[in-house]
């Protein structure tokens, strides 16, 4: 952990001790999953407030949904302690009865109704018929598939999964939610629906959310409190603001007509007391500052009628440079992930196919 | 957030045997959903009794029945064969309908019932109970066909009695045996390579479609050993009772209703065993 990143996370441990214990619903300290000789989660400690969304970041295969199966305790931790929703991490009977969760794959009976699927779960937990229909119909109501309770779950659309998924998930009525992954392969109308659905629950009803995503702006319009996570251990956490302050610039991107210019440029802004820092590629500069907007107007006076400007950008730093600054590379599919996906995908049709012939 | 519902959550506390039979419903009631959502699995379950009947027990009819002296008199061969026929069709459907596990798991949707508060045993019994439904509607097809096709199958009180029974012990135990040598298998291809090879020789060497007597005499002793036999004439001994000793065409013909209570309870006993270990090695390999 570099020196910035160990700033960040002064603050948040600050912040998070000002909490009490008893209003942390997730307190985890040193989670470590080993599968064989593979570290998925390496020692992780976890202090999430009640009533705050979480956002869990980390590329595919840094030990995200380890750590939620290990959460929710389908996962036995190879070591760790700790409190989830207040019971101990072992406590496997007591930790179920108060979460809920939307795994990343879909986990409906597609040859049920979306209705079966919701009363079947709610007998799962032995809830009460009339506090289950009620609930059914709040939450369906809630996330807009009440009308299509009747049809199977075959013939619903990616969006309307999810969103019976996450309805499932709040039957129960949790106190944290779990949600890995919920917006991945969505359309945007899908996406933006849910995403506003699970603000609604966090600010109406208080419910406390985890979220793991690939979507970095995602995070920073959903997210109280951010964690990166790779290769199985915390690389920085905080509030989206703070660690897009830990960066500490804004880029004014200028671009030059040829080379040349760009480096005659460089040669004068180089001194001025507004510029933390210059880099350089083709005819374009990179200049990191304090502040944006009052920089650009020194550059410009600086360069009016020496170089000739083509055009200029400010760019406030996003929580993907964030992410692209600690672990070093884009929240992308490397190649490996790549092919791993291609190959589930092609056991899922496998599967299928199977049942079809069954 | 339903702040005034919370403490009918408490409802669920425990491990007690009415959670444990609640959570056996829950899962059972889902199966018997699936069936009655899927038409092809319905239909497909009402004709194979069909099939087996009419087509294997006609020409066997044809092949062993009119010129062997062993089924001339009360026992005909549509009788003798269907108790074999309501075992054998018992063995199938519940050997190869615990697959129903394995696509669970590989679909997901096993996770709900693990992240549920409920025990494993409990999840494992809803489904074995799930696969016997399905074995009991072919059962009652089976005899109601059998009869209309000649079989000599008396109706009493103690004959439906044993013909509701003894499949559910056969049930439980092939359910068990399966999901217990299959549990390591990472999928359902695995799960068929598992299977197949153990469905054919538990047919053959029993006396479902012929007598053991039948078989060639080093393949008696494995038919001897072989529990689906004990199945068969226990069921075969309730059911035809004294006209099935007098057709001196019996295998164990020291047979008497100590033995057939005996046998019954020994199925019974080793299949709960199965569920249960099938059910520790299954799911519990599946939290590490």
């Amino acid at each position: 952990m570099n020196q910035i990143a160990q700033e960040v996370q002064h603050q948040t441990h600050t912040r998070l001790s000002e909490v009490s214990t008893e209003d942390l619903i997730v307190d985890i300290h040193g989670l470590k999953k080993y599968y064989g000789d593979v570290k998925a989660v390496d020692g992780i400690d976890l202090q999430i407030p009640r009533g705050t969304i979480f956002g869990f970041l980390g590329p595919n295969g840094a030990g995200k949904t380890t750590t939620i199966s290990a959460l929710i305790t389908l996962a036995k931790p190879t070591a760790g302690s700790g409190t989830v929703v207040g019971f101990d991490l072992h406590d496997r009977n007591n930790i179920k009865k108060h979460i809920g969760a939307v795994f990343q794959e879909q986990t409906l009976d597609e040859e049920l109704t979306g209705l079966q699927n919701l009363k079947f779960h709610a007998e799962m937990y032995f809830l009460p018929k009339p506090v289950a229909e009620q609930r059914i119909e709040d939450l369906t109501k809630m996330v807009g598939i009440h009308d299509r309770l009747s049809d199977k779950v075959m013939n619903y659309s990616g969006g309307m999964r999810r969103r019976l998924e996450i309805a499932r998930g709040l039957m129960t009525d949790p106190e944290i939610l779990f949600l890995d992954e919920p917006t991945i392969g969505l359309d945007p109308q899908s996406r933006a629906n849910i995403l506003q659905k699970i603000k609604e629950m966090n600010e109406e009803k208080g419910l406390t959310i985890f979220i793991t995503t690939h979507d970095m702006e995602e995070a920073e319009s959903l997210c109280d409190q951010v964690c990166i996570i790779d290769q199985g251990k915390i690389i920085v956490q905080g509030t989206v603001d703070e660690l897009k302050n830990s960066l500490g610039n804004d880029f004014v991107i200028i671009n030059f007509n040829s080379p040349d210019e760009m480096n005659l440029a460089m040669n004068l802004l180089n001194d001025l007391p507004e510029v933390n820092e210059v880099k350089s590629s083709g005819s374009v500069l990179h200049i990191g500052t304090k502040s944006g907007s009052t920089a650009v107007v020194k550059i410009l006076n600086t360069l009016k009628e020496k170089v000739e400007v083509n055009s200029v950008e400010i760019k406030k730093p996003t929580l993907n440079d964030v992410f692209l600054y600690y672990t070093g590379k884009e929240l992308r599919d490397d190649v490996a992930d790549l092919s791993d996906r291609l190959k589930m995908v092609g056991r899922k049709k496998g599967r299928r196919g199977m049942m079809r012939r069954r | 957030m339903y702040a005034s519902t919370s403490k009918s959550q408490d409802s669920y506390n425990g491990f007690g045997i009415f959670t444990f039979i609640r959570s056996i419903w829950t899962v059972y009631k889902r199966q018997n959903a699936r069936l009655i959502n899927s038409k092809s699995q319905l239909i497909s379950i009402m004709i194979m009794p069909l099939l087996w009947l009419v087509i294997i027990g006609q020409s066997f009819n044809n092949l062993l029945g009119s010129s062997n002296p062993l089924f001339s008199g009360n026992v005909n061969y549509i009788t003798y064969m269907t108790p074999g026929i309501f075992v054998m069709i018992t063995m199938f459907s519940s050997l190869f309908g615990i697959i129903s596990l394995f696509y669970d798991r590989d679909s997901g949707y096993l996770k709900n019932y693990l992240l549920a508060p409920i025990s494993n045993t409990a999840i494992i019994f809803g489904y074995a109970m799930g696969i016997y439904t399905r074995v009991f509607i072919q059962v009652l097809l089976i005899l109601v066909i059998a009869i209309a096709i000649g079989a000599n199958i008396p109706i009493t009180v103690g004959s439906l009695t044993a013909i509701i029974l003894f499949p559910v012990v056969v049930s439980f135990f092939l359910s068990g045996l399966a999901i217990t040598l299959a549990s390591r298998a990472s999928n359902v291809e695995t799960f068929q390579a598992i299977i197949m090879p153990i469905s054919m020789p538990l047919m053959f060497l029993s006396p479902i479609l012929y007598p053991i007597k039948a078989l060639p005499d080093y393949l008696q002793w494995i038919a001897q050993i072989n529990p689906l036999s004990m199945g068969v004439e226990g069921l075969r001994f309730v059911l035809l009772g004294k006209i099935y000793t007098d057709g001196a065409i019996i295998d164990i013909a020291q047979f008497n209703d100590h033995l057939a209570i005996f046998n019954f309870a020994l199925l019974f006993l080793v299949g709960i065993v199965f569920l249960i270990m099938g059910s520790k090695t299954f799911l519990n390999s599946l939290y590490k």
